[in-house]
Formats: C-alpha cells, sequence, structure tokens
C-alpha cells in the first residue's frame, strides 16, 4: 500500500517515466484547441463527450465561481472570454494599442495586466491554463490515465514573453511541458511522416489569430527549420470582423440611424458573420439575419465583397512570404511544394493567393485544422519513447541589447537555429562606472522602442575604473524552446549576474507559487469534484478493460458468470450517470470482485499461449 | 613540499585528460558519450572543422558538411535528453550549442573565410582587426555605392545586382585560389572585399524604386 505523499505546489518530484505513460500533443489555438495522442504509430485527435475534435478555446466565469470552457462556455450567461492567445506575453502598452479590439476591462499593475473578470483580476496565463486544464481532463477521461506531459504548439512568431507565458499556463494547469514546438514546424512533422515528403517545403499557417510561413528542408528523418516569419496581428478573425462591418453598415443603412448593438448582440453578430464567411467558401452569395437594439434586420453579401475585405490581409500574408524566402535563401523553383494549415486556409481567395505566389498547388490532404495537433503528438510520442526524428528549429525574432542613444545591437539574429548561446563584450563608458544596465530586446528594429523589452536588470559592484577599461561579457542562451536566459560578467573581477527572462510581462516564481496555492484554496469544492470525476474515469477504465476482456475470452466464463458481471456493470454504469462518488466506488469493488477470477484466468490464458511452443532454454 | 607537487600534479592531469563526469573514467577530449557509463560528455574545445570530422579546407562541399551536422545532432540534441537527468539535459544543450555554432560559421563562405584566417591568426572583421582593407577596395566600394545612390531605374538596379553578384563568385573562387596555394595575405583582402559585396547586396535589395 502507497502512503500518498505531499509536496509544495510545483514541487511535485518527476514520477519514474513509466512504460505507459502517455504524453499528449496539445495545439492551443486562438480559436479552437485540440488534443492529441499516438496510438499504435498514428497520431490521433482525441473527441469530447459530444464527439468534437475541435474545442473552442472560451472560458466562461459565472457569478457563482464555477469556470466552463469550450462549447459549454459559449453557451453560457457568465463572463465570456475568447482568443485569449492573443493577449499572451503581452504587456499595458499593447493591450492598449489592440484593446479596440477587446471587449474586456483590464487592470494594470507592474506592467502585468489582468483582465476584470466578475471581480476576480485575472491573467492571460490563468485564463489560459482553464482552457488546457480542461483538454487535459479531455485527454484524461478519454484515455483512463492521468496525464502529466505534453508538448504545446505555439506560433513560430511567438516572441519570448508569449512562449515563457504559455509554458507558465501549462505549469499552472498540472502539466510539464516537454516542449514548445512551432506550429508550422509541427505540421511538417505530420505531414513529413505521413506522406514522406522530402526536399524543401513551405508551411503557410493562416489560423484564428496568427500568420506563420516556414521554410523547412525535410531530409531522412531531419526537418530542419530554414527560415520563418510571421504575424501575431493577422487572422482569420479579421476577416470575421470585416463581414461585422458589411452587416452593420447594411442594418444602419436600413433602419434610417445609428443604431449600435449591445456586447451579446455582437457576439451573436460575429457569430453570424463567421458562419458567413463559411458559407461564402462553396457559395456565391448569402442571405442572413441580425439583431440589433432588440429589432431583426436581413443582410446580404457576395463572395466579391468578402473577397475584397478579405485581399488586404491576404496580400500582407504574402509579403511575408517573400520576406522569409529571401532568408531562407531558397528560390521559388527550389521549393517542393505548400502545406496548408489553419482554418483561414479554407478560403477559396487564400488558396489561389499561395498558388500565384508560391507557384506550386497547395496540399491539404490533412486536414488543415488538425495537422498541428498531430504534429504535437507525434513530437510528444517521439520525445517520451524516442524516435529516428529529429526537428531543428530556429529563433523567430532577433535578440539584443540596449546600448547608448536608445539603440539595439543585434546579439542573436533571427533564423538562427537553436539551441544558441553567444556571447558580446561591452565596456563602461563613464570613469568610475559602478553598475551597468542590461537591457535585452527582441525584434528586428533599430530603435529600443520599436522592439519587445524582455528584461532589464543591472549588472552592479564592478569596481571602479577608467572608461573603457571594464570587460562585460554578455551571454545570450536561447534553449531548444525558444527561450531566452541573459547572463553578465564582469571578466576583471568575475562579478557575474544570471537572469532568466521572465519579469517584464511575465509571472515571477513566487507568483506561480501563490497562484499553485490560490488554486488550491478555492479549489476545495474542486478537490471533490476531482475525486468524483477520478472514480468515474476509474471505473470506465475497469468497464472498457472488461468489455474487451468479454469480447476475446467469454469461452473463460459459464453463461451465468457472465450474466452476473453484465448485471453489475450495468449497475455501475447507472451510477457513472449520477455524481455519488460513494455509489460509484462501491459499485466499481463490487464489479472488480466478481470479475477478479474471469481476469486472473484470462491472464493465465494469455501466458500460456505465449509459452506454448517454447522450449524452457529459450528463457 | 612533495605534498603540494602531489596536488599540483593531479590538477595538471584533470585538465590534461578529460574523465566521465558520471564514472569518472578517463576519456578522450573528442569522446560524445562515455565509453564505460554511454552518458553524454560536455563539447571538447577543438574548432569547427575538427568537429565535424572535415578536413581544414575552404571548399569543403556543402553536402558533406550538411550530413556531419544531421547526423551529430541526430545524437546530441536535447530532444534525444528529454526523459533524461538535468545534468544530461544541460551537456545535450551544450553539446547541441557547439554543433550548430560550427555549423552556422561554416556554412556561408564569408564566415567560413574569416574563421579559416581566425584560426591563423589573422583577424579581418572586428575591431582589433590585423588587417584592413586595401585602397583598391575602398575606392570599388565607393563607386558601386555611388552608382547605386544615384540609381532609378529598375534596369540600373538589375545591373548592379547582377554585377554585384558575379563579383561575389569570383572572390569566392580567388579565397579558394588564395587558401590552396596558402597566400593568407591575398585571402584576407579577398574575404575582406567578400565582406563588402554582401553588404552591398543587401543594400540593393533594400532599395525601392
Amino acid at each position: 500500500m502507497n502512503l500518498l505523499q505531499i509536496f509544495e505546489p510545483g514541487q511535485t518530484p518527476m514520477p519514474h517515466s513509466d512504460e505507459n505513460e502517455i504524453a499528449v500533443g496539445i495545439d492551443l489555438g486562438t480559436t479552437n484547441s485540440l488534443v492529441a495522442i499516438v496510438k499504435n504509430g498514428k497520431p490521433e485527435v482525441l473527441k469530447d463527450e459530444s464527439g468534437n475534435c475541435l474545442h473552442p478555446s472560451i472560458v466562461a466565469y459565472l457569478d457563482d465561481g464555477v469556470v466552463l470552457t469550450g462549447n459549454a462556455a459559449r453557451q453560457s450567461a457568465g463572463v465570456v472570454i475568447s482568443s485569449i492567445k492573443r493577449l499572451m506575453g503581452k504587456g499595458a502598452a499593447d493591450v492598449k494599442k489592440i484593446s479596440g479590439n477587446i471587449p474586456y476591462k483590464f487592470v494594470e499593475s507592474d506592467g502585468i495586466i489582468r483582465l476584470d473578470v466578475a471581480g476576480k483580476q485575472l491573467t492571460p496565463i490563468e485564463i489560459s491554463a482553464e482552457i488546457l486544464q480542461s483538454l487535459k481532463k479531455l485527454a484524461e477521461n478519454s484515455l483512463g490515465k492521468t496525464i502529466a506531459k505534453a508538448v504545446i504548439t505555439v506560433p513560430a512568431y511567438f516572441d519570448d514573453s508569449a512562449r515563457a507565458a504559455t509554458k507558465d499556463a501549462a505549469r499552472l494547469a498540472g502539466l510539464e511541458v516537454l516542449r514548445l514546438v512551432n506550429e508550422p514546424t509541427a505540421a511538417a512533422l505530420a505531414y513529413g511522416l505521413d506522406k514522406s515528403l522530402e526536399g524543401v517545403y513551405a508551411i503557410y499557417d493562416f489560423g484564428g489569430g496568427t500568420f506563420d510561413i516556414s521554410i523547412l528542408k525535410m531530409e531522412k528523418g531531419v526537418f530542419q527549420v530554414l527560415a520563418t516569419g510571421g504575424s501575431v496581428e493577422i487572422g482569420g478573425d479579421d476577416f470575421d470582423r470585416e463581414v461585422f462591418d458589411i452587416f452593420l453598415w447594411q442594418a444602419r443603412n436600413n433602419s434610417g440611424r445609428s443604431i449600435n448593438p449591445s456586447a451579446l448582440e455582437i457576439k451573436e453578430i460575429l457569430k453570424t458573420a463567421r458562419a458567413a464567411k463559411e458559407y461564402l467558401s462553396d457559395n456565391e452569395s448569402g442571405k442572413f439575419s441580425i439583431i440589433i437594439e432588440g429589432s431583426e434586420f436581413q443582410v446580404s453579401i457576395t463572395k466579391e465583397q468578402l473577397e475584397k475585405s478579405m485581399q488586404p490581409y491576404v496580400s500582407a500574408t504574402l509579403d511575408i512570404c517573400e520576406q522569409v524566402l529571401a532568408d531562407a535563401q531558397v528560390s521559388r523553383d527550389e521549393i517542393k511544394g505548400v502545406v496548408l494549415v489553419g482554418g483561414s486556409t479554407r478560403a477559396p481567395l487564400v488558396r489561389q493567393f499561395v498558388k500565384t505566389i508560391l507557384g506550386r498547388e497547395p496540399l491539404s490532404d490533412i486536414d488543415p485544422d488538425k495537422v498541428v495537433a498531430e504534429g504535437a503528438a507525434l513530437q510528444a510520442e517521439g520525445l517520451t519513447r524516442g524516435s529516428d526524428n529529429l526537428l531543428l528549429d530556429v529563433i523567430p525574432l532577433s535578440l539584443g541589447l540596449e546600448t547608448m542613444g536608445g539603440l539595439v545591437e543585434k546579439i542573436i539574429s533571427r533564423n538562427t537555429p537553436i539551441p544558441v548561446s553567444k556571447a558580446q563584450e561591452f565596456t563602461t563608458y563613464q570613469d568610475g562606472q559602478t553598475g551597468m544596465v542590461i537591457h535585452a530586446l527582441q525584434g528586428e528594429r533599430e530603435m529600443v522602442q520599436q522592439n519587445r523589452s524582455l528584461a532589464k536588470f543591472e549588472l552592479k559592484g564592478i569596481p571602479p575604473m577608467k572608461a573603457g577599461v571594464a570587460r562585460i561579457k554578455v551571454i545570450f542562451a536561447v534553449d531548444a524552446d525558444g527561450l531566452l536566459t541573459v547572463s553578465a560578467i564582469e571578466e576583471n573581477t568575475g562579478i557575474s549576474q544570471v537572469v532568466e527572462v521572465k519579469p517584464s510581462y511575465g509571472l515571477s516564481d513566487e507568483e506561480i507559487k501563490a497562484m499553485l496555492y490560490a488554486s488550491m484554496e478555492h479549489g476545495r469544492d474542486d478537490i471533490a469534484m476531482r475525486l468524483l470525476a477520478e472514480s468515474k474515469v476509474e471505473a470506465e477504465r475497469l468497464i472498457i478493460a472488461l468489455e474487451s476482456g468479454l469480447k476475446d475470452d467469454a469461452d473463460l466464463l459459464t453463461s451465468d458468470e457472465i450474466k452476473e458481471i453484465n448485471k453489475q456493470k450495468l449497475q455501475l454504469q447507472k451510477s457513472l450517470e449520477g455524481n455519488d462518488r460513494e455509489k460509484i466506488l462501491s459499485n466499481t469493488n463490487a464489479l472488480e470482485n466478481i470479475s477478479a477470477n474471469f481476469a486472473e484466468n484470462r491472464m493465465n490464458k494469455h501466458i500460456a499461449n505465449s509459452l506454448r511452443g517454447k522450449q524452457v532454454n529459450e528463457f | 613540499m612533495r605534498r603540494l607537487f602531489k596536488k599540483f600534479q593531479i590538477i595538471k592531469m584533470t585538465i590534461k585528460t578529460p574523465h566521465c563526469w558520471q564514472c569518472n573514467i578517463e576519456i578522450k577530449q573528442t569522446d560524445l558519450f562515455c565509453p564505460s557509463c554511454a552518458k553524454i560528455q560536455p563539447p571538447a574545445q577543438i574548432d569547427h572543422f575538427t568537429r565535424f570530422s572535415m578536413p581544414h579546407d575552404f571548399d569543403l562541399g556543402i553536402k558533406k558538411l550538411e550530413v556531419e551536422y544531421f547526423s551529430l545532432q541526430m545524437k546530441l540534441h536535447p530532444d534525444r535528453f528529454s526523459q533524461k537527468s538535468e545534468k544530461e539535459k544541460m551537456v545535450s544543450m551544450q553539446q547541441s550549442v557547439s554543433v550548430n555554432e560550427a555549423f552556422e560559421t561554416l556554412k556561408k563562405p564569408l564566415s567560413r573565410a574569416e574563421y579559416m584566417l581566425k584560426l591563423q591568426g589573422v583577424i579581418v572583421n572586428a575591431d582589433n582587426s590585423t588587417h584592413k582593407p586595401s585602397q583598391e577596395i575602398l575606392l570599388e566600394s565607393m563607386e558601386t555605392r555611388e552608382r547605386l545612390m544615384e540609381a532609378n531605374s529598375p534596369d540600373e538596379i538589375r545591373s548592379l545586382t547582377i554585377e554585384t553578384t558575379d563579383a561575389k563568385f569570383s572572390a569566392i573562387d580567388s579565397i579558394k585560389q588564395n587558401f590552396t596555394h596558402g597566400k593568407l595575405e591575398e585571402a584576407a583582402q579577398n574575404t575582406i572585399k567578400l565582406r563588402y559585396l554582401e553588404k552591398l547586396s543587401e543594400e540593393i535589395k533594400a532599395k525601392k524604386i
């Protein structure tokens, strides 16, 4: 009998890697999220109880403290939060820029933004963690085991802050991140393995809230990213808003006055706009009805109108393609094919543009919504069980330091393969200077203000020397997840400092720990819920095992025994419909007891089978 | 005195011959894995060519380099150690970083030439450079830059692009010859020239008409 061990939050030691332990692949999308595993060498996206593979990345906070996610959240009455991915790793200044598009109240403290949600102030990390937690639960329910490890995908163009935020969200959700993998790279892995692609390919990934393009060379199991680029500001959501504007304009024209939809109506109209956008993929025009200020309006849109409004966004993606091709030093002729990823690549206009610009008929034989999750699952499998394939990825944006006059000195340029570590020497500019501010930045521009600030710290205690004598070596190290650590050392004296880049917009370890405690506090009721869920998982696992046993080895039982087992199974299934944990436990126990003999006999039969025909000396 | 001497010997030994961090047996500097316990070992202090077991040849064959690069990363990349101890993860990251750095340096003709010169004490690309550009290179680059500034038709840009590309190829060819014949001075000048041409290419690309 094992005693339960209790650990500080975040301190739980890694369990010994168990042969049967499963690591999942998670595509944490702006609009939809997916979770997948590898079964018998094939990736498989897991479905929820209603059979859905795509789970809306929506979190609803109800007044009574209940938190809902996915489809349940969409239909709920609470404060509903969507597209939280767009805020991952963002600071207060960024939010001001984009807040026009986000209908939430923000609270700002120490540069960290929080959303004011039903009286609680939540960081994007906590909200994202809810989505991850629900995906974790879904996988646990579907597989009947605890899931503790995951590969999570991020847009290739995610900067360091957004990557760190994603990793923190996973930690809060109780998931150890084996690796953050770039979405296009994951897609390439899924395609490369399934269709055995070889050569140079472009992965054009146009999702709900982000656009990425990566050029990869695939050769004998190596997936080498040559260059990547993108934007976290272009996505299919923009098309919805364009259609929304067209509808609103028509309704205002029809009513002859300036009518304004309520927040709830906006949500509904956006939903209609999205449906209209999807409808026009296969139709020339459509009529829809929307409700504003309580009255119904008939609106219509043609494919031509939609495509005209989409054009600027699609053109913007193609400018980025040009840049990335140049960075990869690959000409169009060298590209063997283009792989389409993301829901927005369903739009005929997008396909047509890609075909003209990249000169290849795009590939989309793997569902563009699922391919990233499948790639993530393959990578998770590879990392836990070993693999003959290797992903060699790059850093999407240059990393640098602030120097005199607000200029940025690049230390690691974009598209450098990771992991990477580079050092640069700096010196003091004043006689007797004893401190030096190290300000790490990410981006391609010349000036500090035009780039993203990642971290700022001060190297103190430099002994006073003449200007230019001190030798300060700053080392940037980027790991395989694309996360940066900065350290600085004064080489004459050996004074050093190391910073894991996090503070600017992320949460400190202390804050994460506090959140884990808090979630335990709030979670007393959760514990009951979790125990109930666990008892259900356990019961379902038993039922599944029994059913497959009965199918294969019914001959080991008398018909009376079968009847008995089925009766108790039915009893257990009935109790599973309710929420009485005690009843489920006792029924599970009862079923376990009456089937114990059967289980033992099956075991003996299989051992006997596998021993049959073998000589003693083979053992 | 004897004890001091003994101590000194031990220190010297640990510097000269590396030992496996896990089982402490003596290993070769270039061993990637301990021959006894199979644990991954930190990167050896060797030059980039030796890391890929390739000769110090400017004309190294990019395909061959790539094959060596992939095969080393297949063994050393952190993805191979995701279920291993923290120490092994860290060592694998150091190894992978060294392999990436070596590949990035040798991949492109310019950085490869600069690196080969540096190995022989000739520095052409830093503040403390030992060689400055010749008068001829300075004049030539000033002229081309003027032409670029005054260029105002796509045709002019196109011919500048072609000229620069040709000049780059010929500089690379000269560097190859210089290294084969051991002419370091000429190699240094041609490398400086190649750097100017690379920068010029960037500027031509950036110029919009």
